[in-house]
């Protein structure tokens, strides 16, 4: 599941050619342009971007001039400086009369010399001024750049370029100083050294940094490992320095930095030259880690930056002031048990709500209605409900919200906190009413209950009311806004069948965030983290802390399945003594949290998988081909390759009984899952009636308080969704419930009746059936017959029965040998062996001749029951007789111990 | 895509742009106006953002603007007499103080960015009348 950055459609890069008078657009690899007149330009949203020949001649030309005169200037204004304070200093003393006893200094002061000096000492403390606070004062800052909106890019497409409707700006004047020194530094004789800008920029701090984060180690030797000459990265005329600052631009622009720097150039050689690309490939990173690498850059020197509030260009947060309270009503009750959000939020840099922006914006408008204001925020668990409200508190504070909501404040109701002080105040009711009234006075406030249904099972202490019911009337004639969340399970049982309580509120659907937008959330998080945990993450682990949280963590959401992931990750690395953490340690952590293997792929696991058709072979008798299609479906799951959305597999055995389906399935979940006991068994014969869906898809406990509930494939499954799930004899259930397995095979989930999403995508599903087994067993007698054809006959007989949506979701349909007298020969030296193991570890050495298993074999051999009544012969027969032994003192530990043929005969 | 350029006609649409190489002394006057231009206009916009800012801060801490909007609401919206009273009463006595605050602060940064202003011209102005006074002399 890889993620979506989004940097498509947020910049178009050009290309204007003088000589034919065309306009194009750069699609795949990108060019680098030389002749002068072919020039690139860069489009973003509002705004176009341009570089030319000249300027870049102009730079190459006279910046080091530029610079050499700029130094010397500054030079001589330092020195001029010393001059002219010890002049103001001696005009001072001569005001004092100090100087009185200095006739000669007290004259050099007053002469017209030292006032020239003065003079331009002052002049030069203001260049220097000015050389200082130039670039702080008036600071260079690329816009920022939305998503170019479809419409326009089709409009480019068919109509071309329209120029006039953007605003102008020219690319150079945003590279900052030490892109040009490197520029002109690395440009001799009018050619352009980039390959030295690379190998100069790989050994800079920034960039050393950049590659820690992104988990990856690019030094000298990578040049000669990789094929990194002068071929691969030629020099080039000095005009190409134009494509190379469009395309460093565009690295800018798309990481949110302020201006070009060396590190975008950097970005840029990697998006250019294939050779760069193999070596992040190589890697396992990719220029996506890379941008994403400087986007989080970019905002932590965002954050921190120093919040002086006299500095126009930083927002300022409004508080209200030392007289704010003086025009809104006491909450001294209200205040025992809640939080004012907007103090808690205040000093926090942090971005709440980030991915919830339409539901923000949504809720803003809900709370700038006149009437009707309460809003109720409906989600699953875990996908940022309360960080929308801080949010909100957040724009509140900037002053980025519309009239009705300036100067707001928002306070979170902490029900616990009022049951506790309502129990000490001995009435609830009235500690409710006083604060409400409180609120209705207020006129600042928008109360907000985060996990409203909480309010439902608290009771009042004396009275025994529920406090939703006391809180009822308040909500429905509400005089101040009331935000709530609920999740979707608790707003079915509590809120959709109260009338009055749907109708007082605005219901806000909030959606689980993208994975690029979880991703900047722990991005957010990494400062706290690594101090936390003493931990350094790199990007590939918070990549696949979000991936693997998407994919395993069903049960939560992002942003918060991610976050708790990260969590246990560093919790994990500070306990384990691990520095760095890579995308291994994240697999790791989430495979010990699971129980099962994901991710990388060790040595060890690896041969393990290789193996497992050798190892399934030596357990399961007859079903070669079976096991073929099985191992070929678990190594597609393991390394990844697989649809994520689909259960792991999606299997048919068909077969008479006694043929080893379940015992396939139980091998199965042993090699794949470690344990016999990770499989889920439902028996479809119990489904044959309508009515039995309800109970197939988790029914609603019963009101019978005596009955023991059962636990349902719901729960089951939710429980432990690494499983195999064994659907016997499908064929018997009623066909409304077969149609259930459409979606399950198709979308790997289903849904209860209670309206829960049950995730399959971790199992594997084995459905079993006993069509033609008649057919299959006369195949055993009619050897004439090939097993191609009774086969096909079943296939025939299998698509009369069952829908052919159904049967073409298979994965595989595979027809079970029925066992001929070789394989129940071979089945009963299985079982004598799994006996022999158990004795030994009695140290009773158990021995048989080779005529042994086939003796049992013949013994047992009635057609329609398979394998089945081995087992049982072996019991009968040879335990028995090996406990009568045991019991006699005729076999003792240390004694070797040979099946007779009489026990069998 | 490929395309015929339609917008040619148009001076301020073109790609290529021409920019004069310049030498020395052009790099010297370059250093002069982009002084000038920095004291004189940047900083002095910028000067006057921050004069906007402050009077948002002090007007922001003073609770000068929510005070005038809610000037007749009682004090702590206790809707008795004896709130309304109190509570316009209150903001009579210190809305002028408040007042009187920010319009010193106000005239202090005014007076900081005329000083500011003047400054490179009046130390240009004394350099001339120093030299002046030796060539008189």
């Amino acid at each position: 599941m890889a993620i979506d950055y989004g940097w498509q459609n947020r910049t178009v890069i050009g290309v204007h050619s003088k000589d034919e008078d065309t306009f194009s657009i750069i699609k795949g690899d990108l060019p680098i342009l030389t002749k002068e007149s072919e020039a690139l330009f860069l489009l973003t949203r509002d705004q176009f971007f341009t570089i030319s020949t000249p300027q870049i001649s102009n730079v190459l030309a006279n910046y080091k001039r530029y610079k050499s005169v700029h130094n010397t200037v500054r030079l001589i204004a330092n020195i001029l400086l010393i001059p002219g304070l010890f002049i103001a200093l001696a005009y001072l003393l001569r005001q004092l009369g100090i100087l009185d006893s200095i006739p000669f200094v007290k004259e050099f002061v007053s002469s017209k010399i030292a006032d020239i000096l003065f003079s331009l000492s002052i002049l030069n403390v203001l260049i220097l001024w000015h050389d200082y606070y130039k670039d702080k004062s008036n600071p260079i800052r690329l816009p920022k750049t939305e998503i170019i909106p479809s419409k326009d890019l089709e409009d480019i497409s068919i109509n071309g370029f329209k120029f006039g409707r953007y605003a102008h700006l020219e690319a150079i004047r945003f590279v900052n100083d030490s892109t040009i020194d490197l520029i002109c530094s690395f440009t001799k004789n009018n050619l352009f050294n980039i390959s030295s800008i690379f190998a100069y920029l790989i050994q800079t701090d920034e960039c050393k940094e950049i590659f820690k984060r992104a988990n990856i180690s690019i030094t000298q030797s990578t040049f000669v490992e990789n094929d990194i000459t002068k071929e691969t990265i030629p020099d080039y005329n000095y005009t190409a320095i134009r494509s190379f600052l469009i395309y460093a631009l565009n690295e800018a622009l798309l990481t949110a930095s302020s201006e070009v720097e060396p590190k975008h150039l950097l970005l840029a050689m990697f998006t250019i030259f294939p050779v760069l690309k193999k070596v992040l490939l190589s890697q396992n990173c990719s220029v996506d880690i890379l941008r994403e690498v400087l986007r989080y850059q970019s905002y932590a020197l965002e954050k921190r930056k120093k919040a002086n509030y006299l500095n126009p260009n930083v927002p300022y947060f409004r508080k209200g002031g030392i007289a704010k309270s003086w025009i809104y009503g006491y909450t001294f009750v209200l205040s025992k048990f809640s939080q004012n959000l907007n103090e808690y939020i205040a000093e926090d840099r942090d971005i709440y709500g980030i991915g919830h922006e339409s539901e923000i914006d949504t809720l803003i408008s809900v709370l700038g209605k006149t009437s009707n204001k309460n809003a109720l925020f409906v989600g699953e668990v875990g996908v940022g409900k309360s960080s929308i409200v801080l949010g909100i508190a957040q724009k509140i504070n900037s002053g980025d919200v519309p009239l009705q909501l300036k100067d707001k404040r928002i306070i979170q109701l902490d029900i616990n906190g009022l049951i506790a002080y309502s129990s000490s105040q001995k009435n609830t009711e009235m500690v409710i009413s006083k604060a409400m009234k409180e609120l209705e006075n207020a006129g600042d406030v928008i109360l907000y209950i985060d996990e409203m249904q909480e309010l439902v099972p608290a009771k009042a202490g004396e009275s025994g009311h529920s406090l939703a019911g006391i809180l009822l009337p308040y909500i429905v004639n509400s005089k101040f806004p009331i935000l709530g969340s609920v999740n979707y399970a608790d707003y079915r049982k509590y809120f959709y069948s109260t009338e009055s309580f749907r109708q007082s509120f605005t219901n806000i659907e909030i959606k689980e965030i993208s994975a690029v937008d979880a991703l900047e959330i722990l991005e957010t998080k990494i400062n706290q983290l690594e101090e936390n945990y003493q931990v350094y993450l790199t990007f590939p682990a918070l990549i696949a802390t979000v991936e693997l949280a998407q994919r395993y963590n069903k049960e939560r959401k992002l942003p918060s399945s991610a976050v708790q992931l990260v969590e246990s990750v560093c919790s994990w690395a500070q306990s384990s003594g691990v520095k760095i953490v890579t995308e291994e340690h994240v697999s790791k952590v989430l495979s010990n949290q699971k129980g099962i293997s994901i991710g990388s792929i060790n040595v060890e696991e690896s041969s393990r998988i290789m193996k497992l058709e050798e190892n399934m072979k030596k357990k399961i008798v007859g079903q070669d081909e079976a096991i073929i299609s099985i191992v070929e479906a678990l190594r597609r799951a393991h390394v990844d390759i697989r649809n994520p959305n689909k259960p792991i597999a999606a299997f048919l055995f068909m077969g008479p009984t006694g043929v080893g389906k379940t015992h396939v399935a139980k091998i199965v979940a042993e090699e794949y899952f470690g344990d016999q006991k990770n499989i889920i068994r439902v028996d479809m014969s119990e489904y044959k009636e309508l009515n039995s869906i309800s109970k197939f898809l988790g029914e609603k406990a019963s009101g019978d308080i005596l009955s023991v509930p059962s636990l349902s494939l719901v729960d089951k499954i939710k429980s432990n969704p690494y499983s195999i799930v064994l659907f016997d004899e499908i064929e018997k259930a009623h066909p409304q419930i077969l149609d259930l397995f459409l979606q399950l095979f198709d979308e790997g989930r289903l849904t209860s009746t209670i309206g829960e999403t049950i995730d399959f995508t971790h199992s594997i599903i084995i459905c079993t059936s006993n069509i033609g087994s008649p057919l299959l067993l006369s195949s055993l007698t009619k050897s004439e017959v090939p097993w191609e054809d009774t086969k096909n006959r079943v296939l025939i007989e299998l698509k009369q029965t069952l829908k052919p949506e159904l049967f073409n979701r298979f994965d595989k349909v595979i027809v079970f040998h029925p066992h001929d007298l070789q394989n129940l020969a071979r089945i009963s030296q299985l079982l004598l062996e799994e006996l022999a193991k158990r004795l030994s570890e009695k140290s009773i050495i158990l021995k048989w001749s080779e005529i042994i298993p086939q003796l049992i074999a013949s013994k047992v051999n009635e057609p329609g029951l398979g394998a089945r009544p081995l087992k049982r012969y072996i019991q009968d027969n040879i335990e028995s007789n090996l406990a009568k032994e045991i019991l006699e003192g005729h076999i003792s530990s240390g004694r070797e111990v040979e099946i007779e043929e009489s026990w069998i005969l | 895509m490929l395309q015929e350029n339609i917008l040619t006609s148009s001076e301020d649409q073109r790609v290529l742009g021409d920019t004069k190489i310049d030498s020395t002394v052009a790099i010297i006057l370059f250093l002069l106006k982009d002084f000038f231009i920095w004291w004189y206009i940047k900083i002095t916009l910028w000067h006057l953002k921050v004069l906007g800012r402050l009077i948002t801060v002090v007007d922001d801490n003073l609770s000068l603007s929510i005070l005038m909007k809610n000037f007749f609401l009682p004090w702590r919206r206790d809707r008795i007499f004896i709130g309304y009273i109190f509570g316009i009463g209150i903001k009579i006595i210190y809305l002028p103080i408040a007042i009187i605050i920010l319009t010193l602060i106000t005239l202090f940064y005014t007076t900081v960015i005329i000083l500011w202003l003047a400054l490179p011209i009046s130390t240009v102005l004394f350099l001339f009348y120093s030299i002046w006074g030796i060539l008189w002399q």
